[in-house]
């Protein structure tokens, strides 16, 4: 399959870093010998998650109220470019764009302490009223917050 | 019934710093008894990776735990640092204890907005 590849946006509105546990990591001996222990494809995502957490509390917001509405996520793509294992410090570059009516596109990049990039994540937000079951437009404080950038 | 009272080591041999993720938290509440012991394994294996062992391969043995007392002396929630200490006490023949001190403070130094 052809890569595409996720655009990397050069402005973030969100940084944040915080240790990989060993519990983000799982180890076993492969099929040729060798011990692996690294953070899995699963893993990143929960990781890149947390980081959306992180991301929503900064500005009072939670997944139970952006900005008095709530979300839903239809799609998610992750690239993993490098190793990452237990006790490594990650910092999370976060931004939405791709702004549409009642959608947004969070980008997530995740770097390693070199510098390296370890994943690329895009994530869609569909904003969503639970109550109604049906999707809402972006609430216009979070579109002013962000949209701009 | 009578609480457990648990002396505190003096020393430490080892100390990493946690900070309390929202995938720790239960109902969106808080740390709950049961994930403050995923916190101290984590401590656990920090230790003996600080040591140069895998849990697994320590001069050729292993461990297994045999009994955990816990005392809970206070509330965590996201956003907080957990500094947690190791301490090895009462070594015997076949057995010791490990003590994990934990203290907490907020991180919101570590997340800031760019």
């Amino acid at each position: 399959m052809a890569d595409t590849g996720i655009q990397i946006p050069t402005d973030f509105a969100y940084e944040t870093k915080f240790p990989v546990r060993h519990a983000d990591a799982r180890s076993a001996i492969t099929a040729s010998g060798a011990y692996v222990s690294h953070v899995t494809y699963e893993n990143m995502v929960l990781l890149v998650n947390e980081a959306f957490d992180l991301f929503l509390s900064s500005t009072g917001d939670s997944k139970w109220n952006i900005a008095g509405s709530n979300i839903i996520v239809p799609k998610m793509e992750v690239e993993f470019k490098s190793e990452v294992k237990a006790g490594e410090v990650l910092t999370f570059q976060l931004t939405p764009t791709n702004f549409g009516n009642k959608s947004f596109e969070l980008i997530t990049v995740v770097k390693k302490e070199n510098g390296e990039i370890a994943s690329v994540a895009k994530t869609v937000l569909i904003f969503f009223d639970y109550k109604d079951k049906k999707t809402m437009n972006v609430p216009e404080t979070f579109r002013n917050r962000y949209s701009v950038k | 019934m009578a609480k457990v009272d648990l002396p505190l080591p003096s020393k430490y041999h080892f100390k990493t710093e946690i900070p309390i993720r929202k995938t720790d938290l239960w109902g969106e509440l808080h740390v709950s008894f049961a994930t403050v012991l995923d916190l101290v394994l984590e401590a656990h294996l920090q230790f003996f990776q600080y040591l140069g062992f895998s849990v697994l391969d320590i001069y050729g043995r292993s461990i297994i735990f045999s009994n955990a007392t816990v005392t809970y002396e206070s509330e965590l929630l996201f956003g907080d640092l957990v500094e947690a200490k190791v301490t090895i006490e009462n070594l015997r023949e076949k057995s010791f204890e490990l003590f994990f001190t934990p203290r907490y403070s907020r991180f919101d130094n570590i997340s800031s907005a760019v």
